[in-house]
């Protein structure tokens, strides 16, 4: 009787309501749960796949910069306890998948041992095709996607080479592991040939035979292995992949957390003001013998079903939005770690238990407040009408106390140092603040009814003075609204900023440091999967062209620095003293460069710079396959492409210690009389019919940095809208509820000669007038975080300082849009409002 | 004496489920300018549709209304406001003020809709109702009776020409009704406003000039 | 080991291809005629011939006199001739190495056995062309300076493993017509054979019981070619014996799809001083006594015969000191074949080995 009386009732009579807190709920959890599903699936492939795809091995030998063949042979005292699988890995370009693709290449003799997915069902394969040609195994999914079937042939390109290869076995992918769909099984050696790494592996498997203690197998190998190899658990990539990733993760999560928040916020707004409607039946409920906590269980089982169908709706569409938010995941995700990562979202049960539970959490802790409101309901013969209050002195005292505790607390947690290497207190501090938004919206809405509650007359605005009049008197609920709005408007001016103050430094980077007039790669997948490298020749062809002093080649190798993944870089110092122009804070680069030459020295990132806490002067010990290079820090460069550290010597010193595998990429600085254009047909043609290059005149490669940066930051735009939409249905959810509470205080104004139009107007300007207030709060709040994420966030998970750039002129938009958002979620109710008939009203009983 | 309020075999009907209740049927009545008049009768026999619709609220089924010379059944909505802005005063059984408004708010309100402002007429009435000492008061910090002459003065501060009360004592205890009523029959005289009153109090309906006794929507007495 | 096994039926399959076209394949080159040896060298490999094995069988008694069967034998089998050219891995599988490892527990009538295949490259697998060393893995086999024969091999997945020496007690012997050994009527279908019939075995077996030091005596065989036989051979029956009166015999009977003896069949009788005298098809009688049926593969095996050479004064009853000696192949190589100790009496006493294929399919073109 109670639960009818107080839930299912108003749920029949005003589904609204209702619906459109569930739809804010499930915003909200929806981006918590896309950002976890797309950040999961392209890290999928880095990490899990690495264990996947290791099989049954449980050690690996590696070197950075790979092993020698010959390593094989060497090992072969420990072929009684262990199988040793040769192994070559490359990321290829896929051209009819046009999409990159792991090319494994194992021993096929003995590796079905090892992989299990490799024991293909449908009979022996041809295997004099994979062992004398270029013979492939590929997943059942795969060929079904690309539409092939064995006998067919592909075509792939690494080292900028296209190469056929034919498909001789389809193996079945195994149902969970996604990992494999990506990946085209050779024969270690036609991997060879085909990755132009002949007598080469990038790794050894060790599988260990029956009884075979692991440790000891692991010091044997090590005792024969070449310097500076080491044997690992393959989880230890993985946990190398993961390190590399993990700030970029954790800012995406706690970023779409923040949209939970203001998710929560509208949960409670909604149960606050569905209480105040309530207090009527509460309160009689409550004389005829209902006690407080009959009534109270009925507000929970309201927040219970809102946490329910939110966090499942949110949860459904929170997967339908990583299918789209995946794509810029992906790239960005590949643009830090080789790898290829998945191109499928999988439904993950944990996920979407955790999205509910997050959804049941956020909407039980957001009906705290209703609840003590609602269990301080008296009975009838108490019930007063609602009054407007205006705060008391001590109350503003208090609120005042409160945001002063905030805000200080907020300035201690931006000193504090990351914790893991993660931002934890800053980010914590953004929270605070946003949380201040919500403390801080009630006193705004108080002190703005004091300034609307000035005679009519002198405004001329009835409506306006009756709106700013009205919000005052609900003001809890209104506040609430206000809050969730400022919230809302808070990360979007926070993200607004960050990305902004990105932007800037960006743009005025590639302007400054950008100087190639032609840079060449690899083909690229479209979908940014970084393949393979520049073949030596396709450098050799650069420098019969233009000159060896005009090319500059940039090598890279992984290796490990304190224990912590880095880039080892080699690139044409003599080159780019002359013609580059890296930027150098309040140095030269060409005096940089040729100190570094003169010395011997490296220049760093300063991500490497930041994270290892190393500065100019300083002398690093760099241990390298063959030796160790302690080379001194000549310079630290600004370098906004990547969030891990980088040290780059000059490429005679790194090709002393690494092989010419070929650069990465290559830089060409042309002579002023030649032309670009006319230079980079001239590279394309020569290597036509043998390499897949890309060759990119320096504008375009701006424009190519540029839109991998807005492709990195795809995600975070996708939240600000999320925000917005949240805080629109806010806005209205609580528009409805004023409405609804006051029909007959709008009747009587009919009544007494108010018109459609000006009742129209009074719940449009209340709407206005929440979201003045939301969009002043919040934009300040915003403005806060933001230069928490630019300063603090960002230096400590990326390594990068970032120019604080405001960007007003979208600010001035985004308050602009909040407003009218928000007069436009005033519409419904407004029209609701003016279609009440006031005889019918007026005659309802109380 | 011209008739401010005129009603002609006024007759309204409701729908109350499957069912058609006949609210008002061949009503005439008409009242001329400081004339009151009281309907009377039990609960459902038609006062409150009258009152609706002498008060512009509501539009007659059949018959014709002229309140002010103006044909309430013909009337668009813009005039209907009008009318009801510039025209009418309505005081309520259940007070019905803005409880987010002061009392002198509440009383200027009629005026503020119309986009005017009297700061001394509001001040007046203010005094004329007793309630000088609560101007800034909200609703829920008054009495019963205070709310009630809050009300009254509020259906009086635009000078209207018709006066409309639906059981103005309803909610009151019979001497703070008996002062209220004592203010609108002394304010209609002064501002020479018809006064149609319904109650079923006979105390009250004494006070007027002439009473109408309703049942089932038809004048009986 | 299943997942083993696929892999190694896609190998055997591949290795079978070619074969087909023996004769076309102009690149490995035929044995044609006796071949003029060079010593060490061509204990070495021979990699220009399609196939070669190294084959090594023995019967050895630990302290407490219980015997074991051993046999380890290292398979070379070429896929691609030649050496890789430019742009090509070294990686390339172009030859394929195997080896089997099997210990027959005579004693508790056990039979063990272990198999690798591994490509020659790499050094994963391999062969010497100076001398007596091929490998595989940890499994090893090498004639040192002396002429010691040093075979270590373990596998510890079926818990067995050895580590013996060898040392041969005769002249090596070449088998047929100067080590020319004709197994088919076309030329080519031949191979060049070699053996040391006796060879004194010294070392330690081990068994998943346990490991122990062993001594015993071992014959070794050296054979390659290209397309050795000839059609309509369904498989071979291959007897070793080491007779008390101080002769070795060899025979082998290539088996006809009509249950007759191929023309070419022939065995080789080795002379206490070395003589070596070579027989005929018609030359030995081979007359099964008695058969055994493997639970595992249905085949049908011969466990024991009546053996006669008249013209050497032999007539002996040889039986299988264990009858399951099956190496079931079926599910790895796809060969299957039985290979085991025997014991022969009669005219003499004798110990020795016995090879059967194709008794469970076909071989027919297989080598």
């Amino acid at each position: 009787m109670i639960l009818r009386a107080l839930f299912f009732r108003p749920i029949v009579r005003r589904p609204w309501r209702m619906v459109i807190t569930v739809i804010g709920v499930a915003a909200g959890v929806a981006a918590v749960v896309s950002t976890i599903a797309a950040s999961r699936a392209a890290i999928a492939s880095f990490a899990e796949g690495v264990e996947e795809v290791a099989g049954a091995a449980r050690l690996e030998v590696t070197r950075p910069g790979g092993l020698p063949e010959q390593v094989l042979g060497a090992l072969r005292p420990l072929a009684g306890d262990a199988l040793i699988v040769p192994v070559v890995e490359e990321n290829v370009l896929l051209l009819e998948l046009e999409d990159g693709v792991r090319l494994l290449g194992v021993d096929l003799l003995l590796d079905a041992q090892v992989r299990p997915v490799l024991d293909a069902d449908d009979g022996p394969a041809d295997l004099e095709k994979t062992l004398l040609g270029f013979g492939a195994l590929i997943s059942r999914p795969l060929a079904e996607r690309l539409g092939v079937a064995s006998g067919d042939r592909l075509t792939v390109s690494a080292d900028g080479r296209p190469r056929s290869i034919e498909i001789v076995a389809l193996f079945e992918a195994e149902e969970l592991s996604a990992v494999w769909e990506r990946v085209v099984v050779m024969d270690v050696a036609a991997a060879q040939e085909l990755l132009g790494r002949i007598g080469r592996l990038d790794r050894l498997e060790l599988v260990p035979r029956a009884g075979v203690d692991i440790d000891r197998l692991r010091d044997r190998a090590l005792s024969l292995v070449p310097a500076g190899a080491t044997v690992e658990e393959p989880s230890q990539r993985r946990r190398f992949a993961a390190q590399m990733l993990a700030s970029l993760r954790f800012n995406l999560v706690a970023l779409s957390a923040i949209s939970l928040l203001v998710g929560g916020v509208l949960v409670a707004t909604t149960l606050a003001t569905s209480v105040v409607q309530r207090r009527y039946v509460v309160a009689l409920l409550r004389s005829l013998g209902a006690s407080r906590r009959q009534v109270a269980a009925a507000v929970l089982l309201e927040a219970l079903v809102i946490g329910v169908l939110g966090g499942g709706l949110g949860v459904a569409a929170g997967f339908g939005g990583a299918r789209l938010a995946l794509a810029s995941v992906r790239f960005t995700f590949a643009s830090v770690v080789r790898g290829i990562p998945a191109s499928d979202i999988r439904l993950d049960p944990q996920l979407a238990l955790l999205g509910v539970l997050v959804a049941l959490a956020t909407s039980l802790a957001a009906a705290v407040l209703p609840l003590l409101e609602v269990t301080a309901i008296p009975p009838l013969q108490g019930l007063r009408p609602a009054a407007p209050r205006r705060l008391a002195a001590r109350t503003r005292l208090v609120a005042a106390a409160t945001l002063g505790v905030i805000l200080v607390t907020v300035a201690v947690l931006m000193r504090a140092p990351p914790l893991w290497d993660l931002p934890v207190a800053a980010l914590l501090a953004a929270l605070l603040v946003m949380s201040a938004v919500l403390v801080g919206s009630g006193v705004l809405l108080d002190t703005l009814a004091r300034l609307g509650h000035l005679p009519f007359a002198r405004l001329r605005a009835v409506a306006l003075q009756l709106a700013s009049a009205a919000l005052s008197a609900g003001r809890r609920r209104a506040a609430w609204a206000a809050g969730s709005v400022g919230v809302a408007v808070a990360l979007a001016v926070a993200i607004a900023t960050m990305v902004s103050s990105f932007r800037s430094t960006v743009e005025s980077w590639t302007e400054a440091g950008l100087r190639a007039d032609v840079w060449v790669r690899p083909l690229a997948a479209a979908t940014g999967v970084w393949v393979g490298r520049l073949d030596p020749e396709i450098v050799a062809i650069a420098e019969e062209l233009f000159g060896p002093e005009t090319v500059d080649p940039f090598y890279s190798q992984t290796i490990a620095y304190r224990g912590r993944p880095v880039s080892f870089a080699g690139a044409a110092f003599d080159v780019v003293q002359h013609f580059g122009s890296v930027p150098f804070p309040g140095r030269e680069s060409a005096a940089v460069f040729a100190e570094a030459l003169e010395r011997g020295g490296a220049v760093v990132n300063e991500p490497f710079a930041t994270r290892f806490g190393i500065g100019e002067g300083d002398r690093l010990r760099l241990e390298l396959p063959d030796g160790v290079l302690e080379p001194e820090v000549v310079g630290v460069f600004r370098d906004y492409s990547r969030s891990h550290g980088l040290v780059v010597v000059d490429r005679r010193d790194f090709l002393r210690f690494f092989p010419d595998h070929g650069p990465d990429d290559m830089a060409l600085f042309l002579p002023p009389d030649v032309d670009a254009a006319v230079a980079r047909r001239r590279m394309l043609d020569e290597v036509q019919g043998r390499f897949l290059i890309e060759a990119l005149l320096n504008r375009q490669l701006k424009r190519a940095v540029l839109d991998a940066f807005e492709r990195t930051f795809a995600i975070t735009t996708a939240m600000y809208l999320v925000a917005a939409v949240v805080a629109v249905v806010s806005v209205a959810a609580v528009l409805f509820t004023l409405v609804g509470e006051r029909r007959r205080e709008l009747a009587t104004v009919r009544a007494v000669g108010g018109s459609r139009l000006q009742l129209m107007s009074m719940v449009v300007a209340e709407a206005g007038l929440l979201g003045v207030a939301a969009a002043a709060a919040g934009t300040v709040a915003g403005l806060v975080v933001g230069v928490i994420l630019v300063k603090v966030v960002n230096l400590q998970s990326f390594g990068w300082s970032l120019e604080l750039v405001l960007p007003w002129a979208s600010l001035s938009k985004l308050a602009l849009w909040v407003v009218s958002a928000c007069l436009i979620a005033g519409l419904p109710p407004a029209f609701i409002a003016s279609r009440l008939q006031p005889a019918t009203v007026l005659r309802e009983e109380e | 004496m011209k008739q401010v309020v005129e009603l002609e075999r006024v007759s309204r009907s409701f729908r109350r489920g499957d069912e058609v209740v006949l609210a008002l049927a061949d009503l005439s009545l008409s009242l001329g300018a400081g004339e009151m008049v009281a309907l009377v009768g039990p609960s459902g026999c038609g006062k409150s549709t009258a009152l609706n619709i002498v008060a512009a609220v509501d539009q007659p089924d059949g018959g014709s209304v002229r309140v002010c010379g103006v044909d309430v059944a013909a009337a668009t909505e813009e005039e209907l406001v009008t009318l009801r802005r510039r025209r009418i005063g309505m005081v309520f059984q259940a007070f019905h003020l803005v409880p987010h408004l002061t009392v002198e708010e509440n009383i200027a309100l009629p005026l503020a809709l119309d986009h005017h402002r009297d700061v001394a007429r509001v001040a007046e009435l203010i005094e004329r109702v007793g309630l000088g000492h609560r101007r800034r008061h909200y609703p829920s910090e008054l009495s019963g009776g205070e709310q009630q002459r809050t009300a009254a003065a509020r259906a009086l501060v635009h000078r209207p020409r018709v006066l409309v009360a639906d059981e103005p004592t309803g909610n009151l205890d019979s001497r703070t009704g008996a002062g209220v009523v004592a203010l609108l029959d002394e304010l209609r005289r002064d501002e020479q406003a018809a006064l149609l009153l319904a109650t079923h109090d006979a105390k009250v309906a004494a006070v007027a000039d002439r009473v109408l006794e309703l049942a089932d929507g038809r004048v009986v007495g | 080991m299943e997942h083993v096994a696929r892999t190694l039926i896609m190998a055997i399959t591949l290795l079978a291809a070619p074969a087909a076209g023996a004769g076309e394949e102009p690149e490995w080159r035929q044995v044609t005629g006796p071949p003029e040896l060079s010593l060490p060298r061509d204990h070495g490999a021979h990699f220009e011939y399609r196939t070669e094995w190294w084959y090594v069988t023995g019967l050895v008694a630990d302290a407490q006199q219980r015997r074991y069967g051993f046999q380890i034998t290292f398979f070379r089998q070429g896929i691609e001739p030649g050496d890789p050219g430019p742009g090509e891995s070294g990686l390339r599988a172009r030859q394929i190495v195997a080896a089997h490892l099997a210990i027959a527990d005579i004693s508790k009538q056990g039979f063990h056995h272990a198999e690798r295949l591994r490509r020659a490259a790499g050094g994963l697998a391999g062969a010497s062309q100076a001398d007596l060393e091929v490998w595989l893995d940890d499994w090893r086999m090498v004639r040192g300076d002396d002429g010691v024969i040093a075979i270590t091999a373990r596998d510890p997945d079926q818990g067995i493993g050895l580590d013996l020496e060898l040392r041969p007690q005769r002249e090596l012997v070449r088998h047929g017509d100067r080590g020319y050994s004709r197994k088919g009527e076309a030329i080519g279908n031949a191979s060049a054979y070699l053996s040391w019939t006796r060879l004194a075995v010294e070392g330690e077996l081990s068994l998943a019981d346990g490991r122990g030091a062993v001594s015993g005596a071992a014959w070794f065989d050296h054979e390659w070619g290209t397309s050795q036989l000839g059609g309509g051979v369904v498989g071979w029956d291959w007897f070793s014996l080491r007779l008390d009166d101080g002769r070795d015999v060899m025979l082998y009977r290539l088996r006809r799809e009509d249950g007759g003896a191929d023309p070419r069949s022939s065995g080789t009788v080795v002379e206490v001083d070395g003589a070596v005298s070579t027989l005929a098809r018609d030359d030995a009688a081979i007359e099964v006594l008695e058969g055994w049926t493997s639970p595992a593969t249905g085949a049908s095996y011969p466990i024991r015969w009546r053996l006669r050479v008249p013209a050497h004064d032999i007539d002996l009853q040889i039986e299988a000191l264990l009858a399951a000696a099956e190496l079931d192949g079926s599910t790895t190589t796809g060969v299957v074949y039985w290979e085991g100790p025997v014991e022969a009496a009669g005219t003499q006493h004798g110990e020795g080995y016995v090879e059967m294929t194709g008794y469970a399919g076909t071989l027919d073109g297989l080598f």
